[in-house]
């Protein structure tokens, strides 16, 4: 019986892959907004599955398995990212000169023409905005990202992200703020050239 | 008027970021008051809250409009995944 067992799990995860592969491969770039990183966790959540198929419930139903699989390594990728410099203490709580949108004294460096004064069309309702704002999201770095997937397309409390992402609160707040200021500023960018 | 608000309340960066911790939870009362006090009298500040709700409820659009996108794995990738397996 034990002999027999690998062969069972491979072809149980091969049908599992032919069948909601593509479903995952959604999700996972929806999450991410990129096809390679998409593709490699679909990968890492077969590879897991396949490894720990003894843990899989006979008759419960393995798309929920394996999402839950997939939601936790797009967990890990995001955390993963904020293990890199952009994020340190220093870089957050020391000097801002990557921000420069603000002065030394904290002021606003240089006055943007607001967004919303743009009162000849609604830039909710176009399309082209829409598809500015979308380019800028992904531009973002993969450590601000996380946070922005979990607070807008997973509408995650606070405290959940920062566990998610083994970050403090303060820290949280800063991603937040500093993903808004780029995000603003590309669009102030993107926007002028239409 | 800006040395001034410096004094009394505080920078225009510090709004911006209590304008984010406000997005995550309840300010403090005494936050809540400082940010007012600042919007009412900031105008650049002013502009940025507008724009920053706006932004928000265009990237909540985005997430309904990705959410329905569709997109398929090639044989290449199912094999190359396949063969991860090995």
């Amino acid at each position: 019986m034990n002999s027999s067992k690998p062969l069972d799990s491979h072809s149980a995860i091969k049908q599992w892959l032919s069948k909601y592969g593509d479903d995952m491969y959604s999700w996972a770039f929806y999450k991410t907004s990129s096809k390679e990183t998409a593709e490699d966790l679909v990968q890492d959540t077969m590879v897991s599955a396949f490894k720990s198929y003894e843990k899989y419930k006979p008759g419960s139903n393995p798309k929920t398995w394996l999402y839950t699989i997939l939601n936790n390594k797009i967990i890990d990728y995001y955390r993963a990212s904020n293990t890199q410099k952009s994020v340190n203490q220093t870089t957050l709580q020391g000097s801002y000169a990557d921000d420069d949108n603000f002065d030394s004294n904290g002021s606003w460096n240089r006055v943007q023409k607001p967004l919303w004064a743009n009162t000849e069309e609604h830039l909710l309702d176009n399309p082209l905005f829409l598809k500015a704002l979308s380019g800028c999201l992904d531009n973002l770095p993969p450590n601000w990202k996380g946070v922005v997937v979990g607070k807008y397309f997973d509408h995650k409390k606070g405290s959940q992200i920062c566990k998610d992402l083994g970050i403090s609160s303060s820290n949280l707040w800063q991603i937040a703020h500093r993903a808004k200021q780029q995000l603003r500023t590309c669009l102030n960018q993107k926007w002028k050239d239409n | 008027m800006n040395f001034l608000m410096r004094i009394v309340m505080m920078s225009c960066r510090q709004a911006a970021l209590l304008d984010s911790k406000a997005s995550f939870s309840a300010l403090n009362p005494m936050e809540a008051v400082k940010l007012k006090m600042h919007l009412k009298v900031c105008t650049s500040c002013q502009d940025f809250y507008k724009d920053s709700a706006l932004i928000d409820e265009a990237i909540e659009k985005i997430t309904q409009q990705r959410e329905k996108q569709q997109m398929e794995l090639s044989d290449a990738q199912r094999n190359k995944i396949l063969e991860a397996l090995k």
